[in-house]
């Protein structure tokens, strides 16, 4: 057995005080888990500094061969598994009828006695490792099952959910009769053809800078309405806050661990209740020893996504669904600082919204909005996007897609829903719309978590290029069938699924070609432009009047005028709301800001052909702002 | 019910009140200037494929024709009219459905009486001018300066900006409302400073002894400013770049004869048989004095109730300031009714504030409340009516005259030329015509015969010789060279008199084509 005692680990050593002592025997109890998990998952003590302390002991710490691992039986059951990672024990091999063990805590006597009793089994030599590794070899171990539900669950739940097949059999029948209609009216009728084109792209997109308006008409006047007061959230007691489960998915982000552990520290909600999973990819050995090594004590539990592809954040986080037990759900990244009191309010929401709310979505901002020029635009575009948009979106009754972090769910209706769909790059607003085709409601409130804002070009290129592809995802699996889609969320969801969900990455596709075509006409107009394309110009300036008839001419010249003073003016107010007044002129240059979403509209629409589940990984911590500038 | 059913319903009642007063009137020969040119454009802009994007664009006010369209798809002819009545009757539907729930029953049936009958708003409802826009533009402008002062949000602001710009489509002159705003803007950043004692200690304190928070609120107004300013300036801009881009003048909209009703001001004169120099004022202080007091019993009224409170009557002060400009801004011209409402609809708008404070309780408690709602009510009824018998403008004395159910100040002669037209000449037989001076006619005959005026490719070379473009030449009797487009072609005047007189009344004159005989 174990030859060390919990009192002269812990105590002696003033590794924890007595307090600290009493309150994590306690919690260890109440919790079923072992002293060593609730210590180091509950910001007790830092990893390191018991590493350190073990190392002194002169304890080695048992190398594991992650390739070599051995199961002691076929499969484990989820009691099992959860058993042995809230012990922090790993079986490693049978021998002679017993089990040797490799154990995180050299004085944890209770939980191996708890092992013998649990498996019915003797155990033969025990080894002592590091916590991490012993969560690791676990998950690499038995998580298979796991693992292939985390993939294809939704896919073998409700396979036409699922954006694993891009295109339907259907859709590439519909997709290539369209086109060889079009081909034919050109073939025939190429003038009427042009123009028709050209009024249906025009047309679309004037309803769309319309619904864009009435979006933020709508989103404006929610300005005035405060779900929860602040005298509501004092009369909360902490006893009848339920466990609140934050999912951390990472992928080597070891810049922003240190960051992230201090920012849990300032939730304001009873540590004990929360359920904080840090998702590792288990071939990410960044992040992974950058946790071994922290020197400050943090709240999370990692998890260890064993390796499979596609190599997804919703993979992530339905395989850390399996191992979460809160009442709610919510995921943040990495280089989050939500609000203090997010938790508690969405709990507050929770309890004052009828039943089928089941998704609380908060508002997303930046806190290196001055940075530089990315940085302050994709504050005005977070701005305008969670605090009028969205805001919009949910007093239209129109489906919300979900952003990317701070989406509170109910995990129970979370499970029910099948999770997040693997195969899509925007998982979330993938589940927001289906959520509202399964009857559920979503809706926003007005608390901010601040985020990273990418801060560098081609890293902001390839991020808007996956979330456009995942749109295009998004709207290519809910348009499989769109009377169903129909019938599912109404008129209002209908149109605003259109528009927005499709509205938007094919007003970035548009936007150049239009741009061009419309900078060429008005470059012809002048007359300049018969000295520099010469006797060639009366014929094109002929071909525009033929494509561009007057009455077409008016809708252009409106949608570009139109259009782009709008999006000026809601980054504007977006930004004025947030009092943010240094960022408000820059707004003016959103214009390249589109052109740069164009760049990436092409670029998602490429890998939505090549490469429709490739993950394209957004770098964090590459600020300098290290003092976040919140107001 | 829903408080949007509710506006539905009634609203659906009071447009079709509107809307039948205004066939009413129709039917006894009353007709308004800017509603038949509006028919005129519209009918151009559905029929005519030259000039598709002039019409769309430089028809001023742009809005007043984008509102008129959907109606004008039916019957271009009555859409004017039809459209002021739709939205006078919503108009009015909101606020009497407002005035309901804040459960003053008696003041939201005397409202509603006066919605019914009173002159100013029957008559800008039922004439088919831009007037309706006016009065709701400026009523949404003072009514979210207000709402500003009760919730602090920003929707307010986008609310105003958008009021402004779409004023840019309606009348681009009252953008310079804006300089007036600075003040009250900076205010507003003042009075929406956490903590700050809201009186003119306060404020003076704020201003004076905190540096930092000085330049916080500097920035605030500014930014402040820049977000009201933005769409209205830009889009005023844009609108001057299409001009520019397509005609080569900024201002073509504003100064072209043909892109508005009143850019020919002999048009006027003609239509009701005056003299030019009647359309001219010299006494315009005593005038417009008189018309502003017979305007402002509701204005008067909310000052008064609303004293104590410093930022309603700053807001409320815009109006008299307003007014101060447009009487300095051109002299020799009387101030109408497009910028006398201003006075009612700040005074609604005061209203509707002044009880969505806590004032509200006294409203609901106070009998006295009613007796002067009443009161206010017949004075506001009496002294509309004597706005009118004081007016000189021929528009607003033509009001009148239905309102009294005399006859119509307008001439016949239109009517009488375009029965002629439509009855006594071959059908699409071509007419040629000014159509700065005639659009009146051809606004009622467009169906029957085929003009050549300004919107046919064919009217410069028709100038020049009449006989091979045209059947007819339609002109204004008693009207210079100088006002008459042939002052691009000075001999065409000389040339027109040599044809033969087929028609003629006091206002017009159809001449036969013939080739000439000299």
């Amino acid at each position: 057995m174990l030859n060390h005692y919990r009192n002269d680990l812990f105590l002696k050593s003033g590794l924890i005080t007595p307090e600290t002592y009493a309150h994590i025997d306690d919690l260890s109890k109440r919790l079923q888990k072992s002293f060593l998990k609730v210590t180091l998952t509950y910001a007790f003590l830092s990893r390191l500094k018991f590493k350190e302390h073990l190392q002194s002991l002169n304890i080695t710490f048992f190398e594991f061969d992650y390739t070599g691992l051995t199961k002691i039986k076929g499969e484990l059951s989820k009691e099992e598994f959860d058993f042995l990672l809230g012990q922090n024990l790993y079986p490693l091999k049978m021998r002679d009828g017993k089990v040797d063990l490799v154990t995180a805590d050299p004085s944890d006597d209770i939980s191996i006695t708890r092992f013998k009793d649990f498996f019915a089994l003797d155990v033969g030599t025990i080894y002592i490792g590091e916590d991490l590794d012993i969560v690791k070899a676990l998950h690499m171990t038995y998580g298979d099952a796991i693992l292939h539900k985390a993939v294809f669950e939704l896919y073998e739940k409700d396979t036409k959910s699922s954006a694993l097949e891009t295109f339907t059999f259907r859709q590439v029948i519909v997709l290539g009769a369209l086109g060889f209609v079009l081909l034919m009216l050109l073939l025939f009728f190429p003038v009427t053809t042009l123009i028709s084109l050209n009024l249906f792209i025009n047309l679309f997109l004037l309803l769309a800078i319309g619904f864009k308006f009435l979006l933020t008409v709508v989103g404006a006047r929610s300005e005035t309405i405060q779900k929860i007061a602040q005298s509501e959230l004092a009369e909360i007691k902490d006893d009848e806050l339920p466990f609140y489960t934050i999912q951390l998915p990472v992928f080597k982000e070891s810049e922003v661990i240190y960051k992230l552990a201090s920012n849990l520290q300032n939730l304001d909600y009873p540590k004990e209740k929360l359920d904080v999973k840090l998702l590792i990819e288990s071939d990410d050995e960044v992040t992974f020893n950058a946790v071994k090594n922290l020197k400050f004590p943090c709240i999370f539990d990692p998890v260890i996504i064993p390796y499979a592809q596609p190599k997804t954040k919703p993979k992530a986080c339905n395989y850390g669904l399996h191992f979460s037990k809160g009442t709610y759900l919510t995921i943040y990244d990495a280089e989050d600082i939500p609000d203090s009191d997010q938790l508690k309010m969405v709990h507050s929401l929770f309890k004052k919204l009828p039943e089928e709310y089941i998704v609380i979505q908060c508002a997303l901002n930046y806190f290196n909005k001055t940075e530089n020029y990315l940085t302050r635009m994709f504050t005005l575009e977070y701005s305008y996007w969670f605090d009028y948009m969205l805001p919009g979106l949910d007093g239209l009754k129109v489906p919300i897609p979900l952003g990317g972090t701070s989406n509170h769910f109910k995990f129970d209706k979370l499970l029910e829903l099948g999770g997040w769909d693997g195969f899509n790059v925007t998982e979330d607003a993938d589940l927001g719309i289906r959520a509202y085709a399964k009857g559920y409601k979503v809706t926003v409130l007005n608390s901010t978590t601040y985020e990273e804002a990418n801060n560098a070009f081609y890293n902001w290129i390839r991020q808007r290029s996956r979330w456009i592809k995942g749109y295009m995802q998004t709207y290519l699996v809910h348009m499989r069938n769109p009377a169903k889609l129909y019938r599912e969320v109404g008129l209002n969801g209908f149109l605003g699924f259109q528009f927005f969900i499709g509205g938007t990455f094919f007003t970035f596709l548009a936007y150049p070609v239009l741009l061009l075509l419309f900078l060429f006409y008005i470059f012809l107009t002048f007359d300049i432009s018969s000295h520099i394309v010469g006797s060639l110009n009366t014929e094109i300036v002929d071909f525009f009047k033929l494509i561009f008839p007057e009455w077409v001419i008016i809708i252009s010249v409106f949608n570009f005028m139109a259009g782009n003073l709008l999006m000026i003016y809601i980054n504007m107010i977006a930004v004025f709301r947030r009092k943010s007044y240094s960022l408000i002129l820059y707004a003016i240059t959103n214009p390249v800001y589109w052109l740069m979403h164009s760049i990436s509209a092409y670029k998602g629409l490429f890998q939505l052909v090549s490469k429709p589940f490739y993950w394209e990984k957004t770098n964090h911590g590459l600020t300098k702002d290290h003092k976040p500038e919140l107001e | 019910m829903k408080k949007i059913y509710s506006i539905l319903l009634i609203g659906f009642i009071l447009s079709i009140y509107y809307i039948g007063v205004g066939f009413y009137q129709q039917s006894l020969g009353f007709q308004f200037l800017e509603p038949l040119f509006l028919s005129d454009r519209l009918q151009l802009l559905f029929t005519n494929e030259v000039k598709t994007l002039e019409l769309f664009y430089f028809t001023y006010p742009s809005l007043t024709q984008l509102l008129a369209i959907p109606v004008g798809i039916i019957d271009p002819l009555k859409a004017p009219f039809i459209t002021s009545g739709i939205a006078i009757g919503f108009f009015a539907a909101h606020i009497i459905v407002e005035l309901f729930r804040k459960r003053l029953k008696t003041v939201s049936v005397l409202v509603s009486i006066y919605f019914l009958c009173s002159p100013v708003i029957l008559s800008i409802a039922i004439s088919g001018t831009s007037l309706y826009l006016y009065l709701i533009l400026y009523y949404l402008l003072f009514n979210f300066l207000f709402r500003y002062t009760r919730d602090y949000t920003s929707y307010n602001f986008v609310m105003i900006g958008l009021c402004l710009t779409l004023f840019a489509l309606l009348d681009y002159q009252f953008l310079w409302i804006i300089i007036f705003l600075i003040p009250i803007i900076f205010l507003f950043s003042l009075f929406n400073v956490p903590g700050i004692q809201k009186s003119y200690v306060g404020i003076f304190e704020e201003l004076t002894q905190n540096r930092i928070t000085t330049r916080e609120l500097l920035n605030k107004s500014l930014s402040t400013l820049l977000v009201i300013l933005f769409t209205p300036i830009i889009s005023f801009g844009f609108f001057l770049i299409i001009n520019y881009w397509f005609t080569g003048d900024f201002m073509f909209f504003a100064d072209a004869q043909t892109t508005s009703w009143d850019n020919q001001p002999v048009v006027q004169a003609i239509f009701y048989g005056l003299d030019r120099i009647d359309l001219f004022v010299f006494d315009s202080w005593k005038y417009t004095l008189t018309a502003c007091l017979l305007l402002s019993a509701p204005f008067l009224l909310s000052f008064l109730v609303g004293r104590k409170k410093l930022l309603f009557q700053l807001i409320l002060s815009l109006v008299p300031i307003w007014i101060l400009y447009k009487l300095n801004s051109n002299p020799l011209e009387r101030l109408s009714l497009e910028d006398l409402i201003i006075i009612n609809a700040a005074g609604i708008a005061g209203f509707i504030h002044l009880f969505q404070t806590p004032l509200l309780q006294v409203f609901r408690s106070s009998k006295t409340v009613y007796v002067t709602s009443f009161g206010l009510l017949v004075l506001c009824l009496t002294s509309e009516y004597f706005y009118f018998e004081n007016s000189e403008n021929p528009r607003e004395q033509n009001m009148l005259a239905f309102l009294k159910q005399e006859p119509p100040r307008n001439t016949s002669a239109v009517d009488e030329i375009a029965h002629y037209l439509k009855h006594r000449i071959p059908k699409n037989a071509r007419v040629l015509a000014d159509n700065t001076l005639s659009y009146a006619v051809s606004a009622l005959t467009r169906e029957e015969v085929t003009y050549v005026d300004q919107f046919a490719d064919s009217y410069y070379t028709a100038l020049q010789a009449p006989h091979i473009h045209a059947d007819y030449i339609l002109i204004a009797n008693e009207v210079s060279n100088a006002d008459f487009e042939s002052r691009r072609n000075k001999r065409f005047y000389n040339t027109v008199k040599a044809y033969p007189v087929i028609y003629q009344n006091e206002a017009f004159s159809l001449l036969k084509t013939t080739p000439p005989t000299q």
